[in-house]
């Protein structure tokens, strides 16, 4: 019974909703492509090549273990896009540089900390030039000191940008604050190439590999980032489900007035999101910067369109959304690999996006708010 | 005063350091629109009493000034011998005064039980045995305690916007149209509730569209036309008057 009925549901499927029978036909093939790739044989028609090619278990599960890592960094960042949206309502363009800012303090003081004994100047040293790079094993106890200054620095760089721009205009309307937020982007973002200059500098490599299976390896600076933006989110889903403040943040990001007149402060509230969304933003951008080993002026920046979509995807407001989206989104971003040249992956992370907003225009977990 | 409801412009007004409440020649609006006009109103300790007329006539606008949720203008509201005319409703839910505004008064991605907590976010600890009144009063609400406020059916809603008032055990309870939106058959179980919450001693200030029931269950009534008072008496008063009848209960 099973296929037959499995059959006439996805044939009923195809006619209620042609977009979601498109969807799953398309979803089908490429599942049937992947498997004869797998198999490693070739299936023809006409004369065509309409499935198949080879492709390793190994390469394949690289590729989803990249995904995941690049997805968790990206899911982290976006807690904090997604709770401005909710509690401040506005999309904050300048999370991107925020980003940044975290990776550019956190590894200024790590670098410049683990390299004190070489003879190079300081003022080399802080622009990443003639020190040694690091590794999360080899110095472990300087990336973790490197990963509290990137989360506290961006913390005190948020608060201080809401002080001066936002908080001043906290009664604007939406528009108006994301159109500042793209001013400070832009002030953050050629502050730091004006100190930093525009190259690229490599400041972490990665000191051992450990293998998994079927080839499949993972490097120590990966592992780090995969435990740290775990248990962060851990650590969120805690703070909101347990505490007496987390309450308070889903209570405002559900209803303001009510919160106000509740007696929550709401200024309280507001300050705690931007400390919480500055330390994760700073924080992953610090790992994802450990993780590809070079950091730039504006990788947040190029960044930010790939949060956006993660936040989107999982339902704006949501942070398990947010969680989600960003994992969803970096594998699509890295799974397309096996089909598209390498410039395209970012083209497919949209399409999906865009195809879960035309089936679920409210994101996956839109509608189940939760902060 | 017999048969003709007494005008409020021949009222002596009782001194203010008598009344649990007392609102004099209040004006109050929206930004700069003035929708009080010189409103007096007293509220005594553990006193029922309810707002009615036409739509429009500031009814909601007297409550959320009290709540200092409106714009002040002038005039003075003493609270419990203090004048909160100008404070913040944050500062103003110390003072001992719940509110439950009209439309979307729950969270409704939070628990129920998570909305009771939010009712007493001002106290260090959650009050337990608050929570447990609570529950005693509105037992649906403890069954409940695990589900999302926003799957509770209107009726349900309402109780818990009121429950999460509750949560400070305030000496007078703000009530913005408490059976708007419900079913026939539960406007008289809400009404029972008030009374409820009343008989147990905490004054009750409330704008009721069913101004007929509103006014036999409380104790006394104001009809406020246009931003100002017009009649003040009795709940019974009021419904037995001629004219009150005919102007603003509908014959």
């Amino acid at each position: 019974m099973g296929i037959a009925e499995t059959v006439s549901d996805g044939r009923r499927l195809a006619i209620e909703r042609p977009d979601a029978g498109a969807v799953a036909a398309v979803l089908l093939y490429l599942v049937a492509d992947l498997t004869t790739k797998l198999l490693g044989t070739t299936v023809y028609a006409l004369g065509f090549r309409v499935m198949g090619g080879s492709l390793t278990v190994g390469s394949l599960a690289s590729m989803a273990v990249d995904g995941l890592l690049v997805g968790l960094a990206v899911g982290l960042a976006g807690i904090g896009l997604s709770m401005t949206y909710s509690i401040l309502d506005f999309a904050n363009f300048a999370h991107g540089d925020t980003v940044t800012v975290g990776a550019f303090l956190g590894w200024v003081a790590a670098y410049v900390t683990a390299n004190l004994a070489v003879s190079a100047p300081l003022t080399d040293l802080f622009l990443f030039n003639g020190g040694a790079q690091l590794s999360a094993s080899a110095s472990w106890a300087l990336v973790l000191f490197g990963l509290v200054v990137a989360a506290l620095g961006t913390v005190a760089v948020v608060l201080v940008v809401d002080r001066l721009v936002y908080r001043p205009m906290r009664d604007s309307g939406s528009i108006s604050l994301l159109i500042a937020s793209i001013g400070v982007a832009l002030a953050l973002r050629y502050l730091i190439a004006f100190v930093f200059s525009t190259q690229t500098s490599g400041v972490a490599t990665s000191g051992a590999r450990l293998q998994l299976f079927a080839g499949v390896a993972i490097t120590d600076n990966e592992i780090a980032l995969l435990v740290v933006s775990v248990v962060l989110m851990l650590g969120v889903h805690l703070l909101l489900q347990r505490t007496k403040l987390g309450k308070a943040m889903r209570a405002m990001a559900d209803n303001e007035d009510l919160a106000r007149v509740t007696g929550i402060p709401t200024e309280r509230v507001v300050r705690l999101t931007w400390v919480l969304g500055g330390a994760l933003a700073g924080t992953s951008g610090y790992l994802l910067v450990l993780e590809s080993g070079t950091i730039s002026f504006n990788f947040g920046w190029i960044l930010l369109l790939l949060i956006f979509a993660a936040v989107i995807v999982g339902g704006i407001g949501s942070i398990y959304g947010a969680m989600a989206g960003g994992v969803l989104i970096g594998l699509v971003d890295s799974l397309a690999l096996i089909w598209l040249p390498s410039g395209l992956t970012r083209a497919a992370a949209f399409a999906v996006l865009i195809v879960v907003l035309l089936l679920r225009p409210s994101g996956i977990f839109g509608g189940v708010s939760t902060a | 005063m017999n048969q003709q409801a007494q005008r409020s412009a021949d009222a002596t007004l009782p001194d203010p350091a008598e009344s649990l409440l007392a609102v004099r020649d209040l004006d109050a609006g929206y930004g700069d629109l003035q929708v009080l006009d010189g409103v007096d109103m007293d509220v005594a300790d553990g006193e029922y009493v309810v707002i009615v007329g036409p739509n429009g006539a500031g009814k909601s606008t007297v409550m959320k000034s009290v709540f200092g949720l409106t714009t002040y203008m002038g005039g003075t509201v003493v609270f419990d011998g203090e004048d909160i005319s100008k404070r913040r409703p944050d500062e103003i839910i110390h003072e001992g005064i719940g509110y439950v505004p009209q439309n979307d008064n729950v969270f409704g991605s939070l628990t129920v039980r998570e909305n009771l907590e939010m009712g007493a976010y001002i106290l260090d600890e959650v009050p337990e045995d608050q929570i447990r009144t609570i529950y005693d009063r509105f037992p649906i609400l403890e069954e409940r305690s695990t589900q999302k406020a926003g799957t509770l059916s209107g009726g349900q809603q309402q109780m818990l916007a009121m429950g999460r008032a509750l949560m400070l055990d305030p000496d007078l309870l703000l009530l913005d149209e408490p059976s708007a939106g419900l079913a026939p058959d539960l406007v008289a179980e809400m009404f029972d509730r008030i009374d409820g919450i009343n008989d147990d001693g905490t004054a009750v200030l409330m704008v009721e569209q069913n101004a007929k029931e509103a006014l036999r269950r409380c104790d006394r009534g104001y009809v406020l036309v246009q931003g100002q008072n017009r009649y003040q008496d009795d709940g019974d008063v009021l419904l037995a008057d001629q004219q009150v009848r005919q102007d603003f209960l509908g014959g």
